[in-house]
């Protein structure tokens, strides 16, 4: 057999979460983990664009930019992770909303009311713990937002840049 | 004749080069090496202790230091050129928009163009992300927490823990890719 220092080998891309593993010595045994264990950031987009800003007057949740406003991962073993997305924002009357979209329309119980007065433009970030996915199964959440009939302003980079990132969470 | 070690019986290393040093990964059925900022871990961060408020009256684009000597963090560039900075305060504009952003000595970075809207003292509480590309791999670099006023006059402030529980803090995490 062969012996190879580490630094011999060749290297690996990005690793996905749940199927690429390291190893870990757990209890005085060497076992495999799976990357996605250990808790890192998985994915995560940003949208560079300095005009226009994404506007709305849908009522219902529409996505702010399909394109490139989304992230997609693999699920890694706990099924577990922590979705965020900040961005600046404002409703002319009223507040802004924002939740996750996926393929099939709203991901349930997302929606957060980002609590501005009309009229008022602010920036954060929101957070979405998300259980129950399945492990290596791979998933696109999009950034939605609506507002209550007046018109709901996500702005571009000239503002805040829009970003959304997924961390694993372990378990 | 190589000797058989535990990894177990290995000595202790100290906190990771994320872009120098590496780990084993298989990948496909196939071992390979890993830079550890390949995993997307955290790269650095500063909690500020400060009580007193840290206040400008510094007007875009003129980004100036919020606490030069403390909020800052130092930190290996990952493989991919990319970081996430995330910033956690509380602040306000008497008059204009506070501004936040990240420097490197003189140099700004990135900056928001808003963060905390100006006028009638609303106080707001946020996390904002401020993401940066195209570093080189492995450069070293040390990245200040900065601020300005939107204009119009007026003084921007962001909290420190007599006023917030809490001062600002400031994170950097590796982006994988």
């Amino acid at each position: 057999m062969t012996n190879l220092k580490i630094s011999a080998l060749s290297a690996g891309i990005a690793p996905d979460a749940n199927a690429d593993v390291v190893p870990i010595v757990q209890g005085g045994v060497t076992k495999k983990a799976p990357v996605g264990q250990l808790g890192g950031i998985i994915a995560w987009a940003r949208v560079i664009v300095t005009t226009p800003n994404y506007t709305t007057t849908s009522t219902p949740f529409v996505d702010v930019d399909a394109a490139n406003l989304k992230v997609t991962f693999s699920a890694p073993p706990s099924g577990k992770v922590v979705v965020t997305a900040c961005f600046s924002s404002m409703c002319s009357s009223g507040s802004p909303y924002v939740n996750l979209r996926d393929s099939v329309g709203d991901v349930a119980n997302t929606p957060r009311n980002m609590v501005s007065s009309s009229g008022w433009q602010n920036s954060g970030s929101v957070s979405w713990p998300l259980t129950g996915l399945t492990p290596g199964t791979s998933y696109t959440y999009k950034l939605g937002f609506r507002g209550s009939g007046a018109t709901t302003t996500i702005f571009v980079a000239n503002v805040l840049m829009p970003t959304m990132v997924v961390w694993a969470v372990p378990g | 004749m190589t000797a058989t070690v535990k990894i177990s019986a290995l000595p202790v290393a100290t906190a990771p080069d994320p872009n120098a040093d590496v780990t084993l990964l298989v990948q496909g059925g196939t071992t390979k090496k890993v830079a550890i900022g390949q995993l997307g871990g955290l790269l650095g961060y500063y909690q500020s202790v400060q009580g007193a408020d840290f206040t400008t009256a510094s007007i875009t684009p003129a980004y100036v230091d919020v606490d030069t000597t403390n909020i800052k963090v130092t930190f290996v560039t990952p493989p991919s050129g990319k970081v996430l900075v995330v910033y956690n305060f509380a602040g306000y504009g008497n008059t204009s928009n506070l501004l936040v952003g990240v420097r490197e000595g003189l140099v700004d970075v990135a900056a928001s163009g808003v963060a905390f809207n100006g006028g009638g003292n609303f106080i707001n509480s946020s996390t904002i992300h401020l993401p940066i590309t195209g570093l080189t791999p492995g450069s070293s670099h040390t990245y200040k927490m900065s601020y300005a006023s939107g204009g119009g006059g007026g003084n921007v402030t962001i909290f420190g823990s007599t006023n917030a529980g809490l001062g600002p803090s400031m994170y950097i995490w590796a982006v994988p890719g």
